[in-house]
């Protein structure tokens, strides 16, 4: 199989992506995407026959998409939720994918799911638990998934090996793909006292498919994945890093809450694209105001358009 | 003592993060239920303590799924206030945590469970306005994204065809949600979405209501009782068109003939609008699947 020693197992560097975000669909379909691809979160568009549906058809038609999900669960000891695969394979095969992604986290136990990614212990038990369930869902899916490094805020004193030890083993084993959040590395880094350039000089650079990037919020002891800030500078010299070691991949900017509009959020993407050409952009890591941490944002319906336009 | 395994772990987690009172009273819970302290479980040595790092997932959880049902609720928040709206939230959500794996979920049993906590024999006019909010701002969200008759070629529908009597079947579209409330609401969930902090509440009267999608625009509309029990009887299964107009001659007391002529009037709008799909009754007996919701793609020329 070629996909085995290929980089980036066979797939396309697909060049410089958005998360798709209700809000700015309308944007979209009257100035069009310019973007290269877009990075949908699939739990938004399973069930979905709406408006968003539709603007998501119709995007499918011309251009790259990514399916990326939040509810697959994999590290959880429940069983395998093969109700939710099969709405994902589902939706797979009406977008045509360019690949599928969730996280090496779970998200609830005992039937109960906490829309959080959650960090599992890292160990010999969980790693062949996670690769066991990976093993089936792929071929379930009949294709390789990409799985990615979650920001966290707690480790286990059950964890045994490191998280870069982990995804390295796993690609190995089960044949996966990486998404490699360089944000969630630089956040998790800090959070837990390791270096975020070892981490990910020791990722195997040739598994890597996809790179999201985003920008954290500083609480002082600890920094929260909010997704709501500009990239800072130290994860952009994180992303030049991943770009070098892994000789290019597909580029996606996360931003879920406190959504800049859309020129706006392009503009923010085309600050990678002169990472690239050696730039860096020295933009300090966001303060906290007041307010709760919410980590791991999940765009949900919050501003689905109600109402699509103003008049008939 | 041996390690704890994963499933104790994650029930150890989840249980800290979803009991409620806040991480104190998480992490005893999780300790008296599981036996485990925050200092087995969570990794120490650098940085901020377990209960710090617990607090952050615990928050978080709470936090994540109040904005969800904030978001689904706007008119109920604002009309309740904060303040209540957030402990009718917060009780959902200890008695109905989130079993889907989507958010579009969460606010399904929110109606539901409201209805549940009126005690037994009291009224209280808040309380049915509370209630035909939730119903009606959930019945919008569900209409959203519900499959509609978009896509379909549009039906022409020539209100001649009908009143020469041609035999035609109604269904309702997926996206059409019916609701028969004691509050006229529509101008308060529009002053709300308008960002009025204040708008006025309007006195009680009964109200039936369609949400209905037409390319894919969502809109609510006040109808008048027969036209909504037409609507309703179609709801439960396509149909003859007739039956359903015996049917809401029936159910608001009007003559046939008198229902017929006004339907005339009204049908080629209701079906622009996406309320529902006309087609002849024949075509069920040309390969057109029976009880297929949408109808054939074109009306005939
Ligand atoms: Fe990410």
């Amino acid at each position: 199989m070629s996909s085995v020693t290929a980089p980036r197992l066979g797939l396309p560097n697909l060049g410089y992506g958005v998360g798709l975000r209700n809000c700015h669909l309308q944007h979209i379909m009257e100035h069009g995407a310019q973007v290269d691809w877009f990075e949908i979160i699939s739990e938004n568009f399973i069930g979905n026959y709406g408006w968003s549906r539709y603007v998501l058809d119709s995007l499918a038609e011309r251009m790259p998409i990514v399916m990326h999900g939040v509810s697959l669960s994999l590290g959880s000891s429940d069983p395998l939720d093969f109700h939710y695969l099969g709405q994902l394979k589902g939706l797979a095969s009406a977008v045509a994918p360019a690949w599928i992604s969730d996280h090496l986290c779970w998200t609830g136990v005992a039937g109960i799911n906490s829309h959080d990614l959650l960090p599992l212990p890292l160990n010999e038990e969980s790693f062949n638990h996670v690769a066991r369930r990976l093993k089936v869902v792929q071929e379930y899916l009949e294709r390789p998934l990409l799985i990615e490094n979650p920001s966290s805020y707690l480790t286990f004193s059950q964890s045994t090996i490191p998280e870069w030890e982990f995804l390295g083993a796993l690609t190995r084993e089960t044949g996966c793909g990486l998404l490699l959040d360089v944000n969630n590395v630089y956040v998790s880094a800090h959070n837990h006292g390791f270096d975020a350039e070892h981490y990910i000089r020791a990722i195997p650079a040739d598994r890597v498919v996809q790179l999201h990037i985003a920008g954290p919020t500083d609480y002082g002891d600890y920094l929260i994945d909010t997704h709501d800030h500009p990239v800072p500078a130290r994860v952009w010299e994180l992303y030049a890093l991943a770009q070098e070691l892994t000789g290019g991949v597909s580029t996606l900017l996360e931003w879920d809450a406190n959504i800049p509009d859309y020129p706006n959020l392009l503009a923010e993407l085309d600050k990678a694209r002169q990472v690239l050409a050696g730039r860096r952009p020295q933009v300090p890591v966001a303060q906290a105001t007041a307010g709760t941490p919410l980590s791991n944002p999940i765009d949900f319906q919050l501003n689905e358009p109600h109402v699509r336009a103003a008049t008939p | 003592m041996s390690a704890p395994q994963l499933p104790e772990l994650q029930r150890w987690v989840l249980t800290v993060m979803t009991t409620p009172g806040g991480v104190d009273a998480g992490i005893a819970r999780a300790q008296a239920l599981h036996g485990l302290s925050a200092a087995q479980v969570v990794a120490t040595g650098y940085g901020p303590p377990p209960r710090l790092r617990l607090d952050i997932y615990a928050q978080g959880y709470l936090l994540r799924l109040l904005e969800c049902l904030r978001a689904d609720f706007p008119t109920l928040r604002n009309t309740m206030g904060e303040g209540l709206f957030d402990l009718f939230a917060r009780a959902y959500l200890l008695h109905h945590p989130s079993r889907s794996t989507t958010l579009f979920d969460l606010g399904a049993g929110f109606v539901p469970f409201l209805r549940s906590t009126r005690p037994a024999g009291y009224s209280e006019p808040g309380f049915d306005l509370a209630l035909d909010l939730a119903a009606l701002e959930r019945a919008r969200t569900e209409s959203i994204r519900a499959r509609g008759v978009e896509g379909e070629s549009a039906a022409q529908l020539d209100p001649l065809l009908l009143l020469g009597g041609a035999p035609l079947r109604v269904a309702v579209p997926e996206s059409v949600r019916l609701l028969h409330l004691s509050y006229p609401l529509i101008p308060l969930l529009e002053a709300v979405a308008r960002g009025e902090t204040q708008p006025p509440i309007p006195p009680a009267r009964p109200t039936w209501i369609i949400i209905a999608r037409s390319h894919y625009r969502v809109s609510m509309h006040e109808l008048e009782p027969w036209q909504w029990a037409l609507l309703n009887h179609a709801q439960q299964g396509a149909g003859p068109l007739y039956s359903g107009v015996l049917a809401a001659a029936e159910a608001v007391g009007e003559g046939v003939d008198l229902l017929l002529s006004r339907l005339a009037l009204w049908l080629p709008l209701a079906v622009a609008l996406g309320y529902l799909t006309v087609a002849p009754l024949a075509s069920e007996g040309s390969g057109e699947r029976p009880g297929h919701l949408h109808g054939p793609a074109a009306w005939p020329a």
